[in-house]
C-alpha cells in the first residue's frame, strides 16, 4: 500500500486495497478513452462526451490513490507531478479531439474557421479542467476516507445517505433535520419567497411613476452589491435578541425576548432580501416587454382586471419568474456568509463543508459527502431549468422597452403589493442604516456611543517623518481585493465573451452541448471549488503565489458565467448580414473580431467588467477556505472579524468597500463609458439593472 | 493564419501577474505571524513588533484550532513563521507531530512554574505565554428576565430555563470548546462526560467558531450564559456590558497560551527574534494594554491585571499530557461530532 505506483505484478498481490483498485481502473478507463479517440476520430458529440467522462474519471481514480498513498509518508510531491503530468497530457489529447470535432461539426455555411474551433475547445477543456477536478477531489476525499479495504470504502459511501445529512427531524418532530434537507427546503423556501417578493413588487412598481421606479431600482440593486452576509448582520441587529426591534417590541407588547431569529428564519430573511431583486427585475423586465395589443384585446372583449391578470399577464411571467427561482435556489444552497454569520445552530451542507475541511484530520469523517452532496444538488436544479428552458423555448425579446401597457391589479391585491413594497423599502432602510450607525458604534452595539474606533483599527493611518503609513489592519485585505477585483473583472470579461464569439461558430447543435455543459460546469458551488483546490494541493503546501492564483482562478471562474449569458445576448444584436460580408470580403475570424464584433460589443463590455468587479469584492464562498496569513481579502477578512463578535469593524469595513465600490466604479463609468460622458447615478444603476436581466433573461432563449 | 492566434494563452498569462507582483516585494524581510489571541492583542503586538523592529510583518488571526489544521495542511511548505498564542493542547499536537521547532531561549528561567512545565511537555517545542481560566459568564439582567439562578456547577447549565440561552465554543475549531470538552471528559469521565454534553446541546444556542465571539455574543444580550475564557468576559465588562462570572464548582480548567515557531518556516532569523521580543516583560506588558486580561508568563512583567486571580484550590488538576495528545482529542472530536452534535440530539 506504500507506493502508488504498484506494478501489475503487485496489483494481483491478496491486497487488493483501494488505491491498487484505483489505478488499474484508471489506467482500463485511460486505455478506452485512448482507443475512442484514436480509432476514428470522433464525430459525434457523444463519443467526446464519453471519452471526456473516461479521462476525468481515470484522472480522479489517479488522484485518489495518490491522496490514499501518500496519507502514510506526507511526502507526495513526486507522485502527485506525475499525476499532473498525465493529467495535462490526456486533456491535451481531449482538447486535440475536441478541436478536430468541431471542425467536422461545423456548417460548411457559417465562416468557420480552424482557429476558432481551436480556440473553443481551448476554452472548453481549461473549463472542465478548473471545474470538474476541484469536484473530483470531493469524491477523492471520500476515497481516501479509508486507506485499505473495499468494505470500508462502501460504508463511507453509504455515509452520503448518513442522518447526518438526511434526517427529518424537523419535520415530524423530533431533533432538528439534516443539513441536506436544511438546505434543500432552505433553498425552495427562499426561492418560493424571493419570487414571490420579486413579482409582488414588480407588479406594483409597473403601475407606479418613472421616479417610483427608479428609487425602487436603486434601493434593489444594494443588496446585489453588498456582500450578503453583511445583510444579515444588519437584520441581526434588528431582530436579534438584543436588537432594536425585539427590545422594542418587549417594552411595547410585552414580547418575550428570544433568539428566534438565530437560525432558519433570520437565514432564510438575510437571503428573500438578498436574492429577491432579481425576480424583480426579471419579472419587471418582462412587464415592460408585454405585447399591448394582447392586453388591450383582452380588455376590449370584457376581461376584468383579473381575468386580464390571470389569462394575459400571468402565462407571461411563468418563465422568468421559474429560472430565477432556480437561480436563487442555486445560489442560497451555495451561500456560505450567512449560515455562517446568523446561522446559530443551523445546519446546512456549506456550513458543514465549511468546518469539515478547515479543521483537522479529526473530522476527516464527514468530509468529502457535503461537496458530493452540494454538487448533485447543484447539477438536478440546473438540469431542471436546462429540462424548462427546452421545453419553453420562446421567441426573441428585444431589450428596447416598446410601449409599455398598465397592467392594473385587483384591489386586494394592490393593498398586498403597496403593503409588501413599503415594507422591503422599510426594510432595506432600516437594514443599511443599522450597518452604518454600527460602523460608528463601540463594539457593534447600535445603542452605544458614537466613536469611530472601528475605523480607526481597520483603517487607521499615521504619518511620521512625513510619510504616510497604513497601520490599520484592514488595509492590506482592502488593497488586495481591489487588485484582485480590478485584474478578474476584464481579464473575465474578455474571456468569458471571446469564448461566446468562438463557440459561435461551431454550429448549432454543437454549441447547444457546449452551452449546456457549460451551464452544468458553472453551477458547481464556489465553496466546493474552493474546497477541492485546498484538497487538492494542500498536501503540498500552498505557496503564497499558487495561494493567489488560486483565489484569482476561482473569482474569475464565479465572473464567466455572468460574462459569457451576456456576451451570447450582446453577440445576438449583432447582424448576421454584416459578419457574412466580412467573409466574404474574405477577412479572417480575427479581423472580423476585432474590428466589427470588439466596437459592438464595448458597451455590453463594459458594464459585464462593473459587474463583475463588484462581484469579485464581494465574493465569499471559495475564497474563505483559500485565504490565509498572507492571502487576506475584504469578505474574508469581514468574516473573521464577525466570528469573533468584532461586529463593528467588519460594518466599518462594509461602509468603506461600499465608498471603493462607488469610487473605482464611478471613475470607470466615467473614463471608459461607450456614451463618452460620465453617467448619472441612475444611468449606472439602469445598466447593473440591464446586465442582471441580460445575464439571466439569456438562459430563457437559448 | 496560425500566427494570430497566439494572442489568445496571452490573457490566460494575464491571470498570473498580480501573483508576480505580490511576489516582488518578498526581497525585504518579512515576517507572517499567526495570531490566536484577541484581536486587539494582536494588533498591539502587531504595531508594537513594527516599531522596535524593521521588518515587513503580516498578521493573521486565527482559532488556534484553525491554526493547527492549517499547519497540518500546510506542513511541507509552512506560510507563517511563529504561532502566537492560543490554548496549549493545540500547541502541544503541533509539537507532538513535529510541525514546530524546538528551541531554549534565554529567558526561560524569568518564566513561571506553569509556562516551564509546559515548554517541558512539548519537549521545548513549545513555551507558555500567558494563562487563562474556563468560566461560566452570564449577563444578570437577561437570568432575571429569564427567571434562571446564575450557573454555579456545569449540571447547572443543563436546566430548562437555559433553553437556547448558552453559548459555547465549537470543539473543532475553538480552543474554549475544546478544553470544556476535555474538562468534562476530565471531571465525568469519559461516557458520563458526552451524556452530559448530549443533554447540554438542546441547552446551547450556537457553537461559535472562536470561544471570543460566544462571549462576545453573551455580552451584547444574544444569550445569557457562555463558556468562556475569563479574560474575554473581563475584557467584555471593561467595555461596559453587564457581565458577570463564576467559577465551576467542579475545579475550573484553565489553558496555558502558547508560543511555538513553526518548523520549515520562510524566515527563521526573524521568527527568532519575534520569539526572543515576545517572551520579553515589555512584550507582555502589552497585553494588559490591550484589555487582555490574561496571566502573563514572564515573572519579572508587573502585574497590571485588575483582579485576583482564583485561587489554586479552585482550578481544575487539568492533565495537559493527556489532553495534549492528537490521540485523545481525534478520539473525543469524533464522539463529539458523531454523538453530540448530530440532529437527532435537538
Amino acid at each position: 500500500m506504500n507506493s502508488a505506483f504498484a506494478l501489475p505484478g503487485m496489483v494481483i498481490l491478496p491486497h487488493w486495497g483501494s488505491g491498487e483498485l484505483a489505478i488499474a481502473l484508471s489506467l482500463v478507463l485511460w486505455l478506452l478513452a485512448g482507443q475512442l479517440i484514436r480509432a476514428s476520430w470522433p464525430r459525434t458529440l457523444w463519443r467526446v462526451l464519453v471519452s471526456v467522462c473516461c479521462f476525468l474519471g481515470a484522472a480522479s481514480l489517479l488522484f485518489n490513490a495518490l491522496a490514499v498513498a501518500s496519507r502514510v509518508p506526507p511526502d507526495g510531491a513526486a507522485e502527485y507531478g506525475v499525476a499532473a503530468i498525465l493529467l495535462l497530457l490526456s486533456l491535451g489529447a481531449l482538447w486535440r479531439a475536441l478541436s478536430e470535432t468541431a471542425r467536422n461539426a461545423a456548417p460548411r455555411s457559417s465562416p468557420a474557421k480552424p482557429e476558432l474551433a481551436w480556440t473553443a475547445s481551448l476554452w472548453l477543456v481549461c473549463l472542465i479542467a478548473l471545474i470538474a477536478i476541484p469536484t473530483l477531489c470531493a469524491w477523492g476525499m471520500l476515497w481516501s476516507q479509508v486507506a485499505d479495504d473495499l468494505s470500508g470504502f462502501l460504508r463511507h459511501l453509504g455515509s452520503l445517505a448518513g442522518l447526518r445529512y438526511w434526517s427529518l427531524g424537523c419535520l415530524i418532530g423530533r431533533g432538528a433535520c439534516g443539513s441536506a434537507v436544511n438546505s434543500l427546503l432552505m433553498g425552495m423556501l427562499v426561492a418560493l419567497l424571493a419570487g414571490g417578493l420579486g413579482l409582488a413588487l414588480a407588479l406594483q412598481v409597473h403601475r407606479g411613476s418613472a421616479a417610483m421606479r427608479q428609487w425602487v431600482a436603486v434601493l434593489a440593486c444594494l443588496p446585489m452589491i453588498t456582500p450578503p452576509f453583511l445583510i444579515g448582520l444588519g437584520l441581526a441587529q434588528l431582530f436579534s435578541q438584543a436588537g432594536i426591534a425585539t427590545i422594542a417590541l418587549e417594552s411595547c407588547f410585552g414580547i418575550m425576548r428570544s433568539r428566534w431569529f438565530f437560525g432558519a428564519p433570520g437565514v432564510m430573511m438575510a437571503q428573500i432580501i438578498v436574492f429577491f431583486p432579481l425576480a424583480y427585475f426579471l419579472v419587471l423586465h418582462t412587464l415592460d416587454t408585454l405585447n399591448p395589443a394582447q392586453v388591450e384585446a383582452a380588455k376590449f372583449l370584457g376581461a376584468s382586471d383579473r381575468e386580464v391578470l390571470r389569462s394575459v399577464v400571468f402565462p407571461a411571467l411563468r418563465d422568468p419568474l421559474a429560472v430565477a427561482m432556480l437561480v436563487i435556489f442555486v445560489e442560497t444552497l451555495s451561500d456560505v456568509g450567512n449560515p455562517l454569520v446568523i446561522g446559530g445552530k443551523l445546519r446546512v451542507l456549506s456550513t458543514e463543508l465549511f468546518y469539515s475541511s478547515r479543521a483537522d484530520l479529526a473530522v476527516s469523517e464527514m468530509s468529502g459527502a457535503p461537496a458530493l452532496l452540494l454538487v448533485a444538488m447543484a447539477c438536478l436544479m440546473t438540469m431542471l431549468k436546462e429540462r424548462f428552458v427546452r421545453r419553453n423555448r420562446r421567441e426573441e425579446v428585444e431589450l428596447v422597452t416598446r410601449q409599455s401597457v398598465r397592467c392594473e391589479l385587483p384591489g386586494v391585491l394592490r393593498w398586498v403589493c403597496t403593503v409588501l413594497l413599503g415594507g422591503v423599502i422599510f426594510l432595506l432602510f432600516m437594514v443599511y442604516a443599522m450597518i452604518g450607525m454600527g460602523a460608528f458604534a463601540e463594539g457593534g452595539i447600535v445603542s452605544g456611543a458614537f466613536t469611530l474606533e472601528n475605523f480607526s483599527r481597520g483603517f487607521g493611518v499615521s504619518v511620521s517623518g512625513g510619510e504616510l503609513h497604513l497601520i490599520g489592519s484592514a488595509w492590506d485585505s482592502l488593497i488586495a481585493s481591489l487588485l484582485c477585483a480590478l485584474l478578474v473583472a476584464p481579464v473575465g470579461g474578455i474571456a468569458g465573451m471571446s469564448m461566446v464569439w468562438s463557440l459561435q461558430y461551431l454550429g448549432a447543435e454543437c454549441m447547444q452541448f457546449v452551452k449546456r455543459l457549460f451551464s452544468y460546469l458553472l453551477s458547481v458551488p464556489s465553496v466546493v471549488i474552493g474546497a477541492g483546490f485546498l484538497l487538492l494541493l494542500g498536501h503540498l503546501g500552498l505557496s503564497n503565489f499558487a495561494a493567489w492564483a488560486m483565489i484569482l482562478l476561482a473569482m474569475l471562474i464565479r465572473n464567466l458565467a455572468v460574462c459569457m449569458r451576456f456576451g451570447g445576448v450582446a453577440l445576438r444584436r449583432i447582424d448576421r448580414s454584416q459578419l457574412e460580408a466580412a467573409t466574404f470580403f474574405s477577412a479572417g475570424a480575427m479581423t472580423t473580431f476585432f474590428h466589427l464584433v470588439v466596437p459592438m460589443l464595448r458597451p455590453a463590455f463594459i458594464v459585464c467588467v462593473g459587474y463583475g468587479f463588484v462581484r469579485s469584492m464581494t465574493m465569499l464562498g471559495s475564497v474563505l477556505l483559500l485565504s490565509s496569513a498572507e492571502n487576506q481579502v475584504a469578505t474574508t477578512y469581514m468574516i473573521d472579524r464577525i466570528v469573533t463578535g468584532e461586529l463593528g469593524v467588519s460594518m466599518a469595513y462594509g461602509v468603506i468597500l461600499a465608498g471603493c465600490l462607488g469610487l473605482v466604479l464611478a471613475l470607470g463609468w466615467g473614463l471608459l463609458s461607450a456614451r463618452k460622458r460620465a453617467p448619472g447615478w441612475y444611468e449606472a444603476i439602469s445598466d447593473l439593472k440591464a446586465a442582471v436581466v441580460l445575464a439571466q433573461k439569456d438562459s430563457l432563449r437559448q | 493564419m496560425k500566427g494570430k492566434i497566439s494572442i489568445w494563452p496571452c490573457f490566460l498569462l494575464l491571470a498570473l501577474l498580480p501573483g508576480v507582483a505580490f511576489n516582488a516585494t518578498a526581497q525585504a524581510r518579512r515576517l507572517n505571524v499567526v495570531c490566536s489571541v484577541q484581536i486587539e492583542w494582536c494588533e498591539k503586538i502587531r504595531s508594537a513588533y513594527r516599531k522596535t523592529a524593521d521588518v515587513q510583518m503580516t498578521m493573521i488571526r486565527r482559532s488556534s484550532i484553525d491554526t493547527l489544521a492549517m499547519l497540518l495542511s500546510e506542513r511541507n511548505n509552512p506560510r507563517t513563521d511563529v504561532w502566537f498564542g492560543g490554548t496549549g493542547d493545540p500547541h502541544l499536537q503541533a509539537a507532538e507531530q513535529g510541525l514546530t521547532l524546538a528551541y531554549h531561549s534565554p529567558q526561560f528561567h524569568d518564566l513561571q512554574a506553569w509556562a516551564q512545565e509546559q515548554a517541558q511537555r512539548g519537549e521545548f517545542r513549545t513555551v507558555g505565554l500567558y494563562s487563562g481560566v474556563l468560566v461560566f459568564a452570564y449577563r444578570p439582567d437577561q437570568l432575571r428576565r429569564i427567571g434562571a439562578k446564575p450557573p454555579q456547577c456545569w449540571r447547572d447549565l443543563t436546566a430548562p430555563w437555559f433553553e437556547g440561552q448558552v453559548m459555547m465554543g465549537n470543539p473543532t475549531s475553538s480552543g474554549a470548546g475544546s478544553l470544556a470538552l476535555s474538562a468534562l471528559t476530565q471531571i465525568f469521565g469519559e461516557d458520563e462526560a458526552f451524556a452530559f454534553m448530549k443533554k447540554l446541546h438542546r441547552n446551547v444556542a450556537q457553537y461559535t467558531h472562536g470561544g471570543r465571539g460566544g462571549m462576545e455574543n453573551m455580552a451584547r444580550g444574544e444569550a445569557s450564559v457562555a463558556i468562556g475564557f475569563l479574560h474575554d468576559a473581563l475584557a467584555a465588562r471593561e467595555r461596559g456590558a453587564d457581565v458577570a462570572f463564576s467559577l465551576p464548582c467542579e475545579g475550573a480548567p484553565a489553558e496555558i497560551g502558547s508560543l511555538s515557531l513553526i518548523a520549515g518556516g520562510a524566515n527563521p532569523r526573524e521568527a527568532l527574534l519575534f520569539y526572543e521580543w515576545a517572551l520579553s516583560p515589555e512584550a507582555q506588558a502589552l497585553a494588559a494594554e490591550a484589555r487582555a486580561f490574561q496571566l502573563p508568563s514572564n515573572r519579572r512583567v508587573r502585574n497590571a491585571v485588575q483582579f485576583a486571580l482564583p485561587d489554586q484550590e479552585k482550578l481544575l488538576a487539568y492533565d495537559y499530557r493527556k489532553f495534549g495528545t492528537s490521540e485523545t482529542r481525534k478520539r473525543l472530536l469524533t464522539r463529539w461530532i458523531n454523538e453530540v452534535n448530530i440532529p437527532a440530539n435537538e
